[in-house]
């Protein structure tokens, strides 16, 4: 658990960090968030004593940071910066080697950690361990700047951008790793960013920071439903209820529906269509082939007849995908209900817009 | 039969095609089809062929006389100038061509039997005179041969250039002859010529005064890179430290050679006549701690200057991701700063040596001795031949310190950079 006690940093007569308070639970990724100059990396780097607050103290699992030497304080925290700086004349394994041989760990302790640490970040330590920085692209060598911060396996991650200076869709996919990281290493992590999308994505937790001070400290769903003044509204922006569908899962609103065998004669096709307007078709091995209807079913002989074909990585949503993706996918295709499946394409259910529009009409009561 | 109908069809197609080509595009044939001249050896070749017209020889009756003017035919016979004049005239053939490779081989070889041609001329010719004239008499170098050589490099370099990616015909066109400049040279093949005849006559001095000059330079830049490296690095650490050093050392750069070395030696003289200890330890205004002292003086700014660039050039992340990660800042220094601008630094050193092994000639004048003596005793006595004793080698001895230097610079660069990416210049 880290607690700031009313933290503050005064660069020459100028307040940056004002009287801040806050507390980061254990195992929780706490996203500071802001505009540019509201003191969100200055409170970040003030954990790790890369800056000395003014006033104020912070303690860390009981202690108080002042107590520790600023050089053993930073190997117990794991730190990840935008730029990455990773050492251009080291390769990817001495890179993240830095922190276990300063801790004297043992070079077969050091070496298999390597290997560990590549595999998590998804990538293959016989084709990384000897590579150079300047070999790597941007994603890559943000990878490895998240691996080489979780080199001692710290309780503690502060990252500052991590994510920033890599494009969209690499943005989107190191996030969602990390997140998947996050899952099995539990630490505590306190992640500075300016993109909204990412802090409602990542956080457990988010604080709003204006000018040095901590405007709203909340779970994401509570800072978008309910936002505690004006400059947290603005902020938010008009699309937060787009954006709180971005924080839940699909999966709780699968309906099971009728399902029929691409194989399945005409007739038992007919008595699938009786109870509903269409019914997914499906392969022997549940995979999602397109779905019949009930006015064509009658016409033909044969289920494959009937079929209109889909491909279900452009009409289908996955499980593991947010509202948000579910209802894009809707509007793509002008359809109000579309499948749902799994990783491996095996068909789960379906997903109605109706159940969405209940989603955020549940968001807006809570506020 | 067939083949030869074929043959023939493919012909008829092939000059179709061309005639049926508007016109727009005949005009716009590929490059390489094109006549290209290389400027730099066509240049090369011209001059070369003015070279002849040049003296190639003087003869002198004694070490101070002034002598006659010996031309090529006079000193060599028509037949050799017409053949270097046709060599060179080959040599400016070869550069008007399309962009292939051979034209460029054949052109590195006849440029470097000019030179090996001119070298053994040197030698026959020096022989010659010295046993036709009096025992007296030297045999300088005349302008046309210095030309010569010149030319020959312009077209060396025009060649390299040509040939791409051939490490081996590089290194044989551009060392074969000065390999073989040096086996005439050792093997007193040019012993008539008056530089080795005034060579001859003070071997002991020149080997002392060699060796003092490499010790001069030696001493100054050992400690200017100490000094300098020291002073680069504070200069990084404050904001107050760099604005006094820089002008510190630019100023000290502005002084004239001749000048600073005047100016140390009255406080020097001043200490040493106070304090014995300093006099005991050799310390006196004239001779090696002036000529040191300014030496150091003058080195300081470059060292100083790429020490302070290349700590500063650093990305500040690399910096900022080391303290974060919990690395002290004394092996941030040592295992990061300095192995990344290791090459930046010595970069420094080169010129700061380079540069020192020039102005040390100056420093004979106050007494601290070096290859600088022969040059200002020949101008005293106006002979040309000590003059350029000294010289000649300390040109020499430059170029190879600025060769070896920039292959120890090769060597620092960290593994992990890009080498042309490190490399300086």
């Amino acid at each position: 658990m880290i607690l700031l006690n009313k933290v503050s940093k005064v660069y020459a007569g100028k307040t940056v960090v004002n009287k801040l308070s806050m507390k980061v639970k254990k195992s929780e990724i706490c996203v500071l968030i802001g505009p540019s100059g509201c003191g969100k990396t200055t409170t970040l780097r003030m954990i790790n004593r890369m800056i000395e607050p003014t006033e104020g103290n912070i303690v860390i699992d009981g202690q108080e940071i002042r107590k520790f030497k600023p050089e053993i304080l930073r190997r117990s925290i794991g730190y990840a910066i935008q730029m990455v700086g990773l050492f251009p004349h080291m390769t990817v394994a001495a890179n993240i080697a830095i922190v276990p041989e300063m801790l004297k760990w043992e070079k077969q302790r050091i070496l298999s950690r390597i290997t560990e640490l590549l595999n998590l970040v998804g990538l293959n330590p016989e084709d990384y361990k000897s590579k150079y920085p300047y070999q790597l692209s941007g994603g890559e060598a943000q990878r490895v700047g998240v691996a080489r911060a979780l080199a001692a396996n710290p309780p503690i991650l502060l990252m500052d951008e991590p994510f920033g200076a890599v494009d969209p869709l690499t943005r989107e996919k190191l996030q969602t790793q990390f997140l998947n990281i996050q899952k099995e290493l539990k630490k505590t992590v306190i992640l500075v960013t300016h993109d909204l999308d990412e802090a409602i994505r990542m956080a457990d937790r988010i604080a709003i920071m204006k000018d040095g001070e901590l405007v709203q400290y909340d779970i994401p769903e509570v800072i978008l439903s309910n936002p505690a003044n004006k400059f947290v509204y603005s902020f938010v922006g008009t699309d937060r209820a787009l954006k709180w569908l971005s924080r839940i899962s699909v999966e709780k609103f699968i309906k099971p529906s009728p399902t029929i065998n691409i194989n399945a004669s005409s007739e038992k096709a007919y008595a699938a269509c009786i109870q509903c307007r269409w019914v997914w078709v499906i392969d022997n091995n549940q995979r999602l082939l397109g779905w019949i209807d009930r006015t064509i079913v009658s016409q033909v002989n044969s289920v494959v007849e009937a079929m209109v074909q889909i491909r279900p990585d452009e009409v289908a949503a996955t499980k593991s995908s947010s509202l948000k993706e579910a209802l894009s996918i809707m509007l793509n295709n002008g359809m109000r209900t579309i499948p749902v499946i799994n990783e491996h394409g095996i068909f789960q259910g379906e997903i109605d817009m109706i159940d969405i529009e209940k989603a955020t009409s549940g968001a807006e009561k809570k506020s | 039969m067939r083949n030869k109908l074929k043959k023939l069809e493919n012909n008829r197609l092939n000059n179709r095609s061309i005639k049926n080509k508007p016109i727009i595009f005949q005009n716009l044939k590929p490059e390489y089809n094109r006549l290209i001249v290389d400027k730099l050896g066509a240049t090369g070749s011209v001059i070369g062929l003015l070279s002849l017209l040049f003296a190639w020889f003087t003869l002198k009756p004694n070490r101070l006389a002034s002598g006659v003017v010996l031309n090529l035919p006079t000193s060599s016979g028509w037949i050799l100038t017409v053949l270097l004049g046709v060599m060179w005239l080959i040599c400016l053939f070869l550069n008007f061509q399309s962009k292939k490779n051979w034209p460029y081989v054949i052109l590195g070889i006849t440029v470097n039997i000019i030179l090996i041609l001119s070298l053994t001329l040197l030698g026959s010719v020096a022989t010659k005179l010295s046993q036709e004239n009096a025992e007296t008499a030297r045999i300088s170098l005349g302008p046309g041969i210095w030309i010569t050589f010149l030319a020959a490099y312009l077209v060396i370099f025009s060649a390299l250039k040509g040939i791409k990616s051939n490490v081996v015909i590089h290194n044989i066109f551009s060392w074969i002859s000065p390999a073989v400049f040096l086996f005439f040279l050792f093997s007193g093949y040019f012993s008539n010529l008056s530089v080795l005849v005034e060579y001859n006559a003070q071997k002991l001095r020149f080997i002392q005064e060699f060796l003092q000059h490499i010790y001069l330079v030696g001493i100054c830049v050992f400690s200017a890179s100490i000094i300098g490296i020291f002073l680069g690095i504070w200069a990084t650490r404050s904001k107050r430290a760099q604005t006094f050093i820089f002008f510190l050392t630019n100023i000290s750069q502005t002084i004239p050679s001749l000048a600073l070395f005047g100016l140390l030696i009255a406080p020097l003289s001043a200490l040493s006549f106070k304090f014995a200890f300093l006099r005991e330890a050799g310390i006196r205004g004239i001779g090696n701690t002036p000529a040191i002292i300014a030496l150091i003086i003058y080195s300081l700014l470059p060292i100083v200057r790429n020490t302070y660039v290349s700590i500063r050039q650093l990305d500040h992340s690399i910096i900022d991701a080391g303290k974060g990660m919990g690395i002290s800042r004394f092996n941030i220094f040592i295992k990061i700063e300095m192995p990344l601008s290791a090459p930046l630094i010595m970069e420094g050193v080169r010129i700061a040596a380079v540069q020192s092994i020039g102005l040390a000639a100056v420093a004979a004048l106050i007494g601290a001795g070096g290859l600088g003596w022969f040059i200002f005793q020949g101008i005293g006595q106006a002979a040309t031949d000590m003059v350029l004793l000294g010289a000649i080698p300390i040109i020499l001895l430059a170029l190879f310190t600025d060769g070896f230097m920039k292959f120890l610079i090769r060597l620092a660069i960290p593994k992990g950079l890009p080498k042309e990416k490190g490399a300086i210049n």
